[in-house]
């Protein structure tokens, strides 16, 4: 019996070729869209994983210096303690090479003497193996990983030339770096040198950025970290190596989860598709279903055989999706290497990685998907009774008897919705404010059958096309509430997504307006691509000083700071500068009198996000770890941010200098008296500092087309996946009218014999594409907006926490509909010709 | 608008030689074999013959449903195997009338609505449609069904509304093909004698394919066909 069912659906799938085409491929795109964006997420944190095991990969113990880094005296006493079986030092800074410009260099200065037990990589020269000692022969010796060789064309024994503290300085390309095969998807901007070296030529002399340990095997590792840390200063942490690994899970986990909830969409509007083509197969066979139950097929198995049938296209489309996932992976890569670098931390991936679980994992969604929407109209077909399995209609008309219930459940969703808004909000887990999200698109797309059956009552079209076209249309609801529900979910993510940005752009820029109130800015061209980590020189600042037309100038250190585990950005700027200038919008005050007041005090102000975070509001006492040991700080206003979703922490320059005893800056920010142009100025300090290094100078002007450009790149990715969304719910509105006028063959058959023309029928089929996209545009308009609210208000507020005014960005909105109502004729027309072009006798012929 | 024959010109319709064949090129079926037929203005036609032999084959050819391979086919003036689209769109829609076995009806809209349809397809004004429409309701008995949707009539009430249908666009020739082949004799009778009347009332060209000898005693004529071929 089951394999005349088989033998049944072969034939099925291939008299309707494009339908299984179309059905694959929709399937296919949605998985894509979803292994892209998690071989990308993997892909990330292995590679920083992988980076970090690269020079202590053995490690189980290291010391790094919370913010900055730290004394080398603490090195002797480390390794000659007891239960420590070896140590090593290490220096990290980050240089850009003199002739490619656009490159950065992760130096790491090691130690070759006490490296041996560490190292999970080889020197090479020429092929042969090099002992790490031999760095210890020339001073100048470089080692770098041989793709970066190449991207800055040199080759072994060519010189380098590269920024260091002390002007320009030529290095000499001795050994290749390669890695053992356990380090894979490391980053390739790491270069190597001796760690005497890097710490003179990069303003580390004294100071160490990590000591990695091994304890002695009977050792207890909790023991001897808190042994050491009676040893150390306050602000050197003494933890696991994979404790950094954790930290960066949490730092990169809101914007991945960001990127993951949208591949989640393109998922959903897949199933939608599933939904429609197994309800077709079930109404187009209920003769063939009614006959074989009466012939004593069991409910179940004809359940269970629509489930298979969904699943052979199902496995396909997954096959599919995969393989073009991991290919529009690479394609997405870069961009989301390098939003990531420049808003969190140095990170280069450079390959792709797939967790064979995370495969596995994939493909069980994918299925369960698949499953899942085949699910509903398999058992409708099941529990069709044998005698009405051969009427037609009947899965029609228990659907359209179903809508008052549909319109029940959307109201109950619409409640949930709240219930979890209002849950993740009142210190529920954050995890609960997707769910209001899900919700609010549930609910819109729970309303679309009542609204088809509102719409097909309540025009009236006098022309007899139109009318023909709107009841038809009408009478298909099952079929045409998927498919709308399924535009409405994408329009709806289009919209919410859209709407977001462009309020969150806005913002940032009235934001903008009122914090960056400088002429010009000065900093070390690697931050601009690395983030803030290099130091620029003192000379500098002499050059700035003795400018004309300047008015004033304020300094900018950044620290990236460690608290209760979590990553946080401590800046120091000058209070009485940022007073007189007003600089921030602060919750309570204005920026003038509390800057003014927290000038040379312990007092700091923290951003949005840092309070949302860590708990802290105005006037509670913050404990920061300073190389002097845990100091309180007085928390004196809250001010809005949007440069970082760890959270800042702003303190007085003087402050910081008196605390931390570092004196040094990491960008300059000029205002420049009035009347004075700023392009002159910028023109001269360039040129008077084009022999200091490679220092950009940049106006007021450039500086927030730089920030847009981090901004816009941040949100590049989504635009992709939302394209995507409405390509596949496109494809549903193609494939539903493809269905149609294979449906309603006869009818259109019988108005051809009555003498409608080839163009009336081809406009009968665009009118009701153009419902179908009208309809779908409308409900997914206000779905959208439900959204958006959703998105700033809860989502935002559980996650990250900016203050986001929101903006309309009415000329997107005006056309959003137009362009899907054009979409949808445009996807409607080969159907409607089609149609026109039928065989009529065949068509009124048929039984 | 197409030239109606002078009261002269007597041959309503005129078919000469038309050949069919259906299927690819290896396993061609001929399922027209040169048939060839003259029909008088106002004349009704009966046409009988066994399960397959071409009668709607034919019928469709008439109608303008379908394309014939070679052969000759004139309404009046008119070559319809010369036509194209355009023109045979509106030959459907103004001059020829069609009944089916299995009604046809559009399940979307209601008995009164189907009815009115190839009216209004004409672009006849919307009062003038709908006084004509609760005439021919009233003619073939069903005023009181006029707003029902079509699942809900019998089988002899569909057919009366194709009737119905059939007639509203005043056409020149009327095509029924085994329009009581599903209608038990008491709806039969009842169909035939209202085709019967309304089309010498109004004057129409009738031709029916039907398979009781019974039914076909209604016609002024009646031809036998076997195997693609009329037999005289
Ligand atoms: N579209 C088609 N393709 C192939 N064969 C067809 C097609 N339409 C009709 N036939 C064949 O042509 C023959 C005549 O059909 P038809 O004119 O419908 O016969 P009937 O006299 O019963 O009305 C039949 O044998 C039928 O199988
Ligand atoms: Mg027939």
């Amino acid at each position: 019996m089951f394999l005349l069912f088989c033998h049944h659906s072969f034939r099925y799938f291939s008299r309707h070729k494009l339908l299984s085409f179309l059905n694959v491929f929709g399937i296919a795109l949605g998985v894509a869209i979803f292994v892209s964006v998690q071989a990308v997420n993997h892909s990330a944190l292995q590679s920083f994983r992988a980076s970090i095991d690269i020079v202590s990969g053995k490690a189980n113990l290291e010391l790094v210096g919370n913010g900055l880094p730290f004394d080398e005296t603490i090195y002797p006493k480390i390794r000659s303690l007891k239960g420590i079986a070896a140590a090593t030092p290490l220096v990290e800074t980050v240089a850009t090479p003199v002739s490619v410009p656009d490159e950065y260099l992760q130096i790491i200065g090691l130690d070759p003497f006490s490296n041996g037990p560490f190292r999970t990589f080889t020197l090479k020269q020429n092929g042969h193996a090099i002992d790490p000692l031999s760095f210890l022969e020339n001073p100048s010796a470089l080692a770098l990983t041989e793709s970066m060789a190449a991207r800055l064309h040199v080759r072994l024994g060519d010189p380098l030339l590269l920024q260091t503290d002390s002007g320009v300085r030529p290095f000499k390309v001795t050994f290749l770096i390669a890695f053992n095969e356990d380090a894979v998807g490391v980053n390739d901007h790491i270069a190597m040198m001796d760690i005497a070296n890097a710490q003179e030529n990069f303003g580390m002399s004294g100071h160490l950025s990590r000591i990695s340990c091994q304890i002695a095997p009977d050792q207890d590792l909790d023991w001897i970290a808190q042994e050491i840390r009676t040893l150390v200063p306050s602000d050197v942490l003494v933890q696991a190596p994979d404790r950094r690994g954790k930290q960066v899970d949490k730092m990169l986990g809101a914007f991945e989860l960001n990127l993951t909830s949208l591949s989640l969409v393109s998922l959903l509007v897949g199933m939608f598709l599933i939904y429609n083509t197994v309800s077709t197969a079930v109404m187009r066979r209920r003769s063939e279903i009614g006959i074989l139950r009466a012939l004593g097929l069991q409910a179940i198995q004809v359940q269970l055989f629509f489930i298979c049938e969904a699943l052979v296209l199902g496995i396909l489309g997954l096959v599919l999706g995969i393989l073009g996932g991991l290919g529009l992976a690479e394609l997405l890569i870069g961009q989301v290497s390098e939003t990531i670098t420049s808003l969190y931390l140095l990170l280069s991936i450079r390959e792709i990685f797939v967790s064979p679980l995370s495969l596995l994992g994939t493909a069980a969604l994918g299925l369960g998907a698949v499953i899942l929407a085949a699910w509903f109209p398999a058992r409708e077909a099941a529990l069709i009774p044998p005698v009405q399995a051969l009427q037609v209609g009947y899965l029609e008309v228990s659907f359209q008897q179903r809508t008052p219930r549909l319109l029940f459940l959307a109201l109950l969703s619409a409640l949930l919705a709240l219930c979890l808004g209002w849950a993740s909000l009142a210190g529920g887990s954050h995890w609960l404010s997707f769910g209001t999200a899900l919700f609010t698109l549930l609910t819109f797309a729970l309303c679309v059958p009542t609204s088809i059956r509102w719409i097909t009552r309540c025009l009236r079209p006098r022309n007899i096309i139109s009318r023909v076209a709107l009841r038809t249309f009408g009478s298909s609801l099952h079929r045409n509430s998927i498919t709308i529900a399924a535009l409405v979910t994408a329009i709806a993510m289009l919209v919410g997504v859209s709407v977001m940005i462009f309020s969150f752009r806005t913002t940032v820029n009235q934001w903008l307006n009122e914090t960056v109130k400088a002429d010009l800015f000065i900093t070390d061209s690697a931050n601009f691509r690395a983030g803030t980590r290099k130091l620029v020189r003192p000379e500098v600042e002499h050059i700035i000083r003795n400018l004309s037309g300047l008015e004033t100038y304020d300094t900018y250190r950044e620290l990236e700071l460690t608290l209760h585990g979590s990553p946080f950005k401590l800046s120091a700027i000058r209070f009485p500068v940022a007073a007189s200038h007003n600089l921030l919008r602060f919750h309570h005050g204005q920026g003038s009198t509390i800057f003014r007041r927290a000038a040379n005090q312990d007092q700091v102000c923290i951003s949005e996000p840092f309070a949302r975070k860590f708990g802290f509001h105005e006037g509670e006492t913050l404990s920061l770890s300073t190389p002097a040991g845990i100091l309180p700080f007085t928390v004196i206003g809250v001010f809005q941010d949007y440069t970082s979703d760890l959270g800042v922490v702003m303190i007085d320059s003087q402050t910081y200098q008196k605390h931390w005893h570092d004196l040094s800056y990491n960008s300059f920010a000029l205002y420049l008296q009035k009347g004075v142009s700023s392009k002159t100025v910028q023109a001269t300090l360039k040129q008077s500092l084009l022999l200091l290094g490679s220092y950009m100078v940049y106006s007021n002007q450039e500086l927030r087309s730089q920030v847009f450009r981090i901004f816009d790149q941040t949100f590049r990715v989504t635009y992709l996946l939302q394209a995507v969304a409405l390509l596949v719910s496109g494809l549903g509105i193609f494939l539903n009218l493809i269905i149609m006028i294979a449906e309603r063959r006869r009818e259109i058959g019988i108005l051809r014999s009555m003498g409608t023309s080839r163009f009336q029928m081809i406009s009968m089929i665009l009118q009701e594409a153009a419902l179908l996209g009208g309809l779908g545009s409308a409900l997914g308009l206000a779905a959208g907006l439900a959204l958006t609210w959703v998105l700033s208000n809860v989502i935002n507020i559980a996650f990250f926490g900016w203050t986001i005014a929101w903006a309309t960005p009415w000329l997107f909105l005006c056309t959003l509909p137009f362009t899907v109502i054009v979409t949808s004729l445009a996807s409607g027309f080969w159907p409607a010709r089609t149609a026109a072009h039928g065989n009529i006798s065949q068509a009124v012929k048929m039984e | 608008m197409l030239r109606l024959p002078s009261d002269n010109y007597k041959n309503m319709i005129s078919i000469n030689d038309v050949r069919k064949s259906y299927g690819p090129p290896e396993c061609r079926v001929e399922v027209l074999r040169g048939v060839s037929l003259k029909i008088q203005q106002g004349e009704f036609l009966a046409l009988m013959g066994p399960s397959g032999c071409g009668k709607s084959t034919l019928l469709h050819l008439l109608g303008g449903f379908d394309q014939m391979d070679s052969g000759e086919i004139f309404l009046g003036e008119n070559a319809i195997h010369q036509m194209n689209d355009q023109q045979l769109t509106r030959l459907r829609r103004d001059t020829i009338g069609i009944i089916f076995q299995f009604f046809n009806l559009l399940p979307t809209l209601t008995a009164e609505e189907n009815i009115q349809l190839p009216a209004l397809l004409q672009g006849q004004s919307a009062p003038a449609v709908r006084a004509r429409t609760t005439q021919l309701l009233a003619e073939v008995g069903l005023s009181q069904k006029a707003d029902k949707k079509i699942h809900q009539l019998s089988g002899g009430e569909m057919q009366r509304i194709a009737l119905a249908r059939a007639l509203i666009g005043n056409p020149t020739v009327l095509l029924a093909d085994e329009p009581t082949g599903n209608l038990d004799s008491e709806s039969s009778r009842n169909v035939i004698s209202l085709l019967r009347e309304l089309g010498r009332e109004h004057g129409t060209t009738i031709i029916m394919v039907t398979h009781s000898t019974e039914i076909a005693a209604n016609a002024d004529r009646c031809l036998a066909m076997r195997d693609g071929n009329l037999l005289i």
